[in-house]
């Protein structure tokens, strides 16, 4: 008969139900242990439904998650409009208050090309090479932007490896965090920040999106979204369209974002050894990257009267606002009260800015 | 390997030279937005 000849389960393959399972495992972590579920989530279910055969999801030019894919991702749309929610969501005062943590947040994206090097000598593409490293500056829509530019076969493994990492923060880095502290350097309580204008915050994105995308144009669809959501917020006379960008906007185009990178990780595509070196190398990354911040942190303290405390510098990975409170956390275990999220803020706001300049440096020379 | 270490010293200082001169624009922004609306705050 016919009917059977077309059913799908004929054609299931061992590699199909893995990915089943790894795509069940993702639910599974996103509603019980609560990992990053915006994201997991639907990721989780675009890994089974799209390795469910025949279904023909991701055929290219007919399947359903396929156009959210080739539409959203491939025409560098959804990240952006990611961008301006986060932009809309950002207040930028702890950067603007203490404008010398911003380096901390630079320090955090050697960790990207350390890993970038590893990668390539590895046996990487220089293309693919880059989007490994991009993984350490822990900024999901980062990834898959410059994944789908330079390297879309592995955006699937890529982007579940950094939003996998982003929802581990609280347990990869504390351990670097109190291996390159000492306990007096951990109690260090930094002088307060000065007050910020309303004025400063309303020019700041403008002057940041003309100054970036100035030095780094290939940056700017990321740059130029995220600072003109700061502008909505800032600029107060847009509330409908600040609610709509860090709100509604951006839960649609989440909701597309997590199903087609989960509809990217088809069997034959995600079950090579190359995957496994990713998530390693991601790891590796994302620990070079919370290092390189604390030492930077460490080394400017060498100069000036003002210390910072060097768990800030730990807050230069993005992983908005996550780091910052893993930041105040450990800060807390060493001197109860000893504020710090305020502080970390400031590089964890630097370090999104940092990785979108990598990730634009990585387009204009590769690309 | 030439072209990896290229892309790792243009990358590293890219982001660095980026930043220092974001840093410098913040410095501006102070100057031209930050003392006299805090002046009149006051």
């Amino acid at each position: 008969m016919v009917f059977f000849q077309n059913m799908g389960l004929l054609a299931v393959t061992p590699g199909m139900v893995f990915m089943w399972v790894i795509g069940l495992l993702l639910i599974y972590l996103a509603i019980t242990r609560q990992y990053e579920p915006l994201l997991l989530l639907p990721i989780g279910f675009g890994i089974i439904i799209t390795n469910l055969p025949l279904s023909y999801l991701m055929e290219p030019g007919e399947g359903l998650i396929w156009r959210f894919y080739h539409y959203g991702i491939e025409w560098e749309i959804i990240p952006p409009l990611i961008f301006l929610g986060l932009g809309a969501l950002t207040d930028f005062g702890a950067l603007l208050a203490q404008p010398r943590l911003i380096f901390l947040g630079a320090a955090a994206q050697v960790g990207v090309y350390v890993t970038f090097f590893i990668a390539y000598a590895m046996g990487f593409s220089l293309e693919e090479a880059a989007t490994i490293g991009i993984i350490g500056g822990a900024d999901g829509p980062t990834t898959i932007y410059l994944s789908a530019k330079l390297a879309p076969q592995l955006l699937g493994a890529c982007a579940v490896a950094a939003y996998s990492y982003m929802a581990l923060v609280p347990l990869i880095m504390p351990p670097i965090m109190k291996l390159l502290t000492t306990d007096a350097e951990r109690k260090i309580r930094m002088k307060k920040g000065r007050k910020v204008t309303a004025r400063e915050k309303l020019f700041f994105p403008i002057f940041a999106a003309m100054v970036i995308i100035l030095l780094v144009p290939a940056s700017a669809p990321l740059i130029a979204m995220f600072m003109m959501g700061n502008l909505f917020r800032e600029s107060k006379v847009v509330e409908r369209l600040n609610e709509v960008a860090q709100n509604s906007l951006m839960n649609m185009v989440t909701i597309f974002l997590g199903v087609s990178v989960g509809a990217t990780m088809s069997a034959d595509i995600f079950l090579r050894k190359e995957v496994i070196f990713i998530f390693f190398l991601g790891l590796f990354a994302f620990m070079i990257s919370t290092a390189s911040g604390i030492l930077l942190a460490k080394f400017m303290n060498l100069f000036t009267s003002n210390k910072i405390n060097p768990l800030v510098g730990a807050a230069g990975v993005s992983a908005v606002p996550m780091a910052a409170r893993v930041v105040q956390k450990v800060g807390a275990s060493a001197d109860k009260k000893n504020y710090l999220l305020m502080f970390a803020m400031g590089p964890n706001i630097a370090g999104v800015i940092g990785t979108v300049i990598a990730a634009g440096i990585f387009i204009s020379i590769l690309k | 390997m030439q072209a990896a270490f290229e892309v790792f010293i243009n990358g590293i200082s890219g982001v660095f030279i980026g930043l220092a001169v974001l840093y410098a624009a913040i410095k501006i922004n102070k100057l031209l937005a930050g003392r006299e609306q805090a002046r009149k705050e006051e």
